[in-house]
């Protein structure tokens, strides 16, 4: 194990058009691990996982993956640190089949996914290849998004709420994925409102409230943190 | 004689020719608009220019240089392409994210700018250019009289859209050109170069004025204004197949062409009408055009 996280966000402070949004957010995921940002909507949780890849307007403060400095950094640049972005609103590619949207990332490494085992991961996508991204359903899309940038290879995955607004059985099915990928050695960041699924998931978790972390805890220490993460996100 | 509602055959068939012909130019021209427009948001008004400089460019490496028409149906579209790189590269770069309004002022200074040049240099009259000898003679077809320049015109540019079409529906660059006019930041994260695909798109588009220019030369004079004479009507064309339709694009360009041809046989005077009048019908019954998509 090495001592340096694999991600290290220190004083990030980040701006959306003119609205400051991000007040000095310090966070750390180390190799292997997954770590989970719970909040409320709004918090910050999203603009967070968008800083690190580029999509704020404004960024400032210091994110480094694998020690290379990430702010100012050309955004079609940033992927090749080892980062496979999955964002909340999946970004499927509305006209473009199953398949293309399989193949339109460059390999970013030799980790990057064979299709037979994309296939074996979601076999759903497997029938579907051919469909148009645009006709697939809410769960299909968040299975493609996970399944396209795995395809590329990332050391670091960033999942912004991967299971918002679907239906029990594909959680569960998401789930085993993402559990399956940590056994991998595969390192997560996760934004997540489905504390019940987080919380199966995390190794560590942060707290964040207003544009800033407020509180962080390992997972072996949930139980006495229960109180404060139920008060924050009321669950 | 043959007549056909009153028109002898030859005369419609003729016309027909000519019709395509002449679709085949808005075909290749607003394709190139079309392409540019669906990925860079940018109304380019330069497009005019791009065709009067390719066939500027096929007249001067001929009468300068001794270069013969093939070898300038494929350098002058280069040449041009390496200009809208660098006007990409330098100027229109930096509107991006602003209103479409920026992009159209530019550009549209920008082709004031080149025809204006043109004009000091040559003045307005227009200079011939000679149809390559090979294709200089017309085939009795029994019906009509083919001019083989104008066959070939309509069939290397037609071969040139079916071509660009294939490989934006079928290639994995396609793909990205496609995931790009969709949501291009978070193609940047996947971590690919927008940027350079922008610059590429635009290269790409003003090649195929370039080359309509070229073509068009033997035909049309060549002359500073050819160009802003004929974009009027390619951005009707763009507007009746439908912004950012690609198959749009070609096939509006050439049924335009062909209206337009029909036009001039049976009532003349409408024939200069005919594109706006379509665009006006098709803008009252089908607002983002034949083949466009809603938003």
């Amino acid at each position: 194990m090495r001592y340096e996280p694999l991600l290290w966000i220190e004083n990030l402070e980040g701006w959306y058009g003119e609205s400051h949004i991000l007040h000095g957010v310090n966070l750390s995921v180390p190799h292997g691990r997954t770590v989970a940002i719970l909040g409320r909507n709004g918090v910050g949780k999203t603009s967070t996982l968008r800083g690190i890849v580029g999509l704020l307007t404004r960024a400032t403060g210091s994110i480094r993956m694998n020690g290379a400095e990430l702010i100012g950094m050309p955004r079609h640049r940033i992927a090749y640190n080892g980062i496979g972005y999955v964002p909340e609103e999946r970004g499927i590619y509305a006209s473009l089949s199953v398949q293309e949207n399989l193949d339109l990332l460059p390999r970013i490494s030799d980790r990057g996914m064979s299709l037979e085992r994309i296939f074996d991961l979601f076999p759903n996508l497997k029938e579907r290849r051919r469909a148009a991204g645009g006709t697939l359903s809410g769960g299909e899309q968040q299975m493609l998004s996970i399944a396209r940038v795995l395809r590329a290879g990332p050391e670091l995955l960033l999942l912004d709420e991967p299971t918002e607004g679907l239906s029990p059985v594909i959680v569960q099915h998401i789930g085993r994925v993402l559990n399956a990928l940590k056994q991998d050695g595969l390192t997560m960041l996760l934004v997540e409102q489905n504390f019940h699924f987080a919380r199966h998931l995390a190794d560590h978790f942060y707290l964040m409230e207003e544009g800033r972390v407020v509180d962080d805890f390992p997972a072996r220490e949930l139980d006495s943190h229960v109180e404060a993460v139920s008060s924050l996100i009321g669950v | 004689m043959t007549m056909v509602f009153g028109v002898p055959l030859v005369a419609l068939a003729s016309q027909l020719v000519i019709g395509l012909f002449n679709g085949a130019f808005y075909a290749l021209l607003s394709l190139g608009l079309g392409v540019i427009f669906g990925l860079l948001r940018v109304v380019n008004f330069t497009h005019g220019a791009f065709y009067t400089v390719g066939a500027f460019a096929a007249f001067l490496l001929t009468t300068q240089a001794g270069f013969s028409f093939w070898s300038c149906l494929v350098i002058a579209p280069l040449i041009v392409a390496v200009l809208a790189a660098a006007l990409e590269r330098s100027l229109l770069r930096k509107l991006y994210g602003l209103d479409a309004l920026y992009g159209l002022l530019l550009t549209f200074g920008i082709a004031l700018l080149i025809e204006g040049m043109l004009q000091l240099f040559f003045g307005v009259a227009g200079q011939p250019y000679q149809v390559p000898p090979i294709l200089s003679g017309t085939s009795n077809l029994g019906f009509m009289f083919l001019p083989h320049y104008r066959a070939f015109a309509i069939g290397v540019s037609l071969l040139l859209c079916l071509l660009t079409w294939l490989i934006i529906e079928y290639t994995s660059l396609g793909a990205k050109l496609r995931a790009a006019t969709e949501n291009s930041p978070l193609l940047e994260v996947f971590g690919i170069n927008v940027p350079l695909l922008l610059t590429c798109t635009y290269a790409f588009g003003g090649a195929l004025a370039g080359f309509a220019g070229v073509v068009a030369a033997p035909v049309f004079q060549v002359s500073p204004l050819m160009g802003a004479n004929l974009i009027i009507v390619v951005f009707a064309v763009v507007i009746i197949g439908g912004l950012g339709s690609i198959t749009g694009a070609i096939v509006s360009g050439l049924m335009l062409g062909v209206l337009e041809a029909l036009a001039k046989v049976y009532w003349p005077p409408s024939a200069n009408l005919v594109p706006f009048l379509i665009m006006a019908v098709v803008l009252f019954l089908r607002p983002r055009g034949l083949f466009g998509k809603g938003e």
